[in-house]
C-alpha cells in the first residue's frame, strides 16, 4: 500500500491511497507515525479507485476524530459509491474532478440554453451544455460552453465549446472571429478571414471547419 | 415631438462626442428650437470650447449641484446662436462630484423651458458615464471607423441596455472615404453590421474640424463644411425628418442594404 500527503491550498492535508492492498491499519500506523508532522492541520482522505465499505469509512472516521492533533474534514474520491455511503452516514465528500467532468458530460446532453438577444462587447455567457444564441455574439463577447455553441447570427466575439468534453460543434450563419477553441483545440484566424454557414467541430481529436461559403 | 433628453456617448475617448453634442445642439437652435447643452465631463471641461464660450463662465454645474447657484444663474447663452445655452462642466473637480440624481434633478428643472437638453457624457463606461446617460431618453453612440471604438460603441450599448435606456442611434465619426475605398478603413456598412444600431448619421472626416474648434466655432454653421453638412442632417433626423445619407462615394448597395435592415425607405 502506498501514500502520498499533498497539502491543498485551502483545505489543508491531503492523504492520497491506492488501491494496491488497501489495508485500514497501516493508513492508521501511517498517521498516528505522522501525527506531529501534521499537527494543527484540517485532515483529508483521499481514496480512488477502491470501493470501501461502510464499516471501513466509519472505522476511518472514528479513528480520525480521536487523532487530537488533526481535524478531521472528510473523504474525497473518484467513486461514486464511496461519496453515497458517506453522504448517508452524514460525513463530508467531494467527488475528484475526474469524476464530476464525467458527471457534466452525462448532463450537457440534457441542458440547453436560449439567449434571446445579441452579445455585446463585455457580456459573458455561460452553459455546462449547448448553448443557442439567437443573435450575434459581438467583439469582446464572451460565451463559454460544456457543449455545442450555435450562433443564429454573426459571430464575431469569443467562443469556447465542448468544455471538458471531447466531442463538440460551433455553428454560426455568419463567421468572423479571431479565435475558436474546441475541447481545449485552439484555432486562430486571420484578420480579413470570414465564412458564411460555418461549422467547427472536433471529432476523433480533430478539428474541421466547413462552411458553404468564403467571405460575405 | 422627438424625444427631448439626448446624451452622446461612446465609451471610448476621443472619438468625437463633444463635437458633435456642440454641433448638433447648434444646429437645431439655428433651427429656433430652444436648446441646451450640458457638459457632464466633469475635470476635462471641452463643450465651451467647441462652442466658443470659455470666457463667459462664472458658475458651472458643480456649483448648481452643491446649491451654490439655481441653474439659470450657470446657463451661459451663447454669443452667435440665439436659443442656444451651455450648462458647463467644472474643471477643478472630478468626475464624482455630480451624481446621477443630481443630473436628473437638474434636467428635471430645464425641461419644461427647452425644446432641446443635450447631455456631453465623458468617455468611459464608469459612474460618469453613468450619470450623464441616467437622465437621457434617447441615447446616441459616437463610434469612429475603427475596431477599438466599434467594441467599446457597443460595451456602452449594452450597459444602456442594461439600465433600461431605449437602443441607442449610431453615428459615425471621422469616416473617410479615400481610407474605406483603399480598404484601410472599415466602411460605415461595417460599424452598423457589428453594432445592430439604427444609423442615425455618417460624417466624414474634416480637416478643418481642428480649426472650427481653435475659432470656436461649430461647423454646422458652414456651408462648406462637409462634417458640418452631416451634422446638419443628423439634426433634421432628430427632428424625425428623412433625409438621404451624403454621398460619400459609396457602393449603391450599402443603401440598400441599409433600408433593408432598418425596413425603412
Ligand atoms: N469629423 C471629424 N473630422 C475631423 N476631426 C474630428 C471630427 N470629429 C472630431 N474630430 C476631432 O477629434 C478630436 C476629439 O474630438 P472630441 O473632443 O469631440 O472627442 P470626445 O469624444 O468628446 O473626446 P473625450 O472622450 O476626450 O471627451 C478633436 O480634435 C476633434 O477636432
Ligand atoms: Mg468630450
Amino acid at each position: 500500500m502506498n501514500f502520498k500527503l499533498r497539502g491543498t491550498n485551502v483545505i489543508g492535508i491531503e492523504i492520497l491511497t491506492d488501491n494496491k492492498s488497501f489495508d485500514i491499519d497501516t493508513l492508521k500506523n501511517f498517521i498516528l507515525e505522522k501525527r506531529q508532522l501534521l499537527r494543527g492541520s484540517r485532515f483529508i482522505i483521499s481514496v480512488e479507485d477502491r470501493i470501501l465499505t461502510k464499516e471501513e469509512i466509519l472505522e476511518l472516521k472514528q479513528f480520525l476524530e480521536n487523532v487530537e492533533e488533526l481535524t478531521f474534514c472528510g473523504f474525497k474520491t473518484n467513486i461514486k459509491e464511496n461519496r453515497e455511503i458517506c453522504i448517508s452516514l452524514g460525513i463530508p465528500c467531494d467527488l475528484s474532478e475526474m469524476e464530476l467532468e464525467k458527471e457534466k458530460e452525462r448532463a450537457e446532453t440534457e441542458e440547453i440554453k436560449f439567449i434571446k438577444r445579441t452579445l455585446r462587447s463585455g457580456d459573458k455567457v455561460t452553459s455546462t451544455g449547448d448553448l443557442v444564441i439567437l443573435g450575434d455574439v459581438n467583439p469582446g463577447a464572451e460565451v463559454e460552453a460544456g457543449g455545442n455553441v450555435y450562433v443564429m447570427g454573426s459571430l464575431r466575439g469569443t467562443v469556447k465549446a465542448g468544455i471538458g468534453k471531447s466531442e463538440a460543434e460551433i455553428r454560426a450563419l455568419y463567421f468572423e472571429a479571431p479565435r475558436l477553441e474546441i475541447c481545449n483545440q485552439e484555432k486562430i484566424f486571420d484578420r480579413k478571414e470570414s465564412y458564411i454557414n460555418f461549422r467547427a467541430r472536433v471529432k476523433s481529436g480533430n478539428l474541421k471547419i466547413e462552411f458553404s461559403k468564403k467571405g460575405r | 415631438m422627438a424625444d427631448k433628453v439626448i446624451c452622446v456617448t461612446s465609451g471610448k475617448g476621443g472619438v468625437g462626442k463633444s463635437t458633435i453634442t456642440g454641433n448638433l445642439a447648434t444646429a437645431l437652435a439655428a433651427k429656433g428650437y430652444k436648446v441646451v447643452a450640458i457638459d457632464a465631463d466633469i475635470g476635462l471641461r471641452n463643450l465651451d470650447l467647441i462652442l466658443g464660450l470659455e470666457n463667459r463662465i462664472v458658475y458651472d454645474i458643480v456649483h448648481v449641484a452643491e446649491g451654490v447657484c439655481p441653474v439659470e444663474k450657470a446657463l451661459v447663452k451663447d454669443k452667435r446662436t440665439k436659443n442656444l445655452y451651455l450648462l458647463p462642466a467644472a474643471q477643478t473637480k472630478d468626475k464624482s462630484a455630480i451624481k446621477p440624481e443630481d443630473l436628473v434633478s437638474i434636467v428635471e428643472k430645464l425641461r419644461d423651458k427647452f425644446d432641446f437638453i443635450f447631455i456631453d457624457s465623458p468617455a468611459g463606461i464608469e459612474e460618469g458615464f453613468k450619470t450623464a446617460v441616467t437622465p437621457a431618453d434617447t441615447i446616441l453612440v459616437v463610434a469612429n471607423p475603427e475596431m477599438a471604438s466599434i467594441r467599446d460603441a457597443d460595451r456602452v450599448t449594452g450597459l444602456c441596455e442594461a439600465m433600461g435606456k431605449p437602443e441607442p442611434k449610431l453615428i459615425v465619426n471621422r469616416l473617410d472615404p479615400r481610407k474605406v475605398a483603399k480598404g484601410d478603413m472599415l466602411d460605415a456598412e461595417d460599424v452598423v453590421q457589428i453594432l445592430g444600431l439604427e444609423l442615425l448619421g455618417i460624417v466624414p472626416e474634416d480637416k478643418n474640424m481642428v480649426s472650427y474648434i481653435n475659432r470656436g466655432e461649430p461647423a454646422v454653421l458652414f456651408e462648406e463644411s462637409i462634417a458640418g453638412k452631416a451634422l446638419r442632417n443628423v439634426g433634421e433626423r432628430l427632428l424625425g425628418k428623412e433625409v438621404p445619407f451624403l454621398n460619400l462615394e459609396y457602393n449603391e448597395g450599402f443603401f440598400e442594404k441599409l433600408k433593408k435592415l432598418f425596413g425603412g425607405e
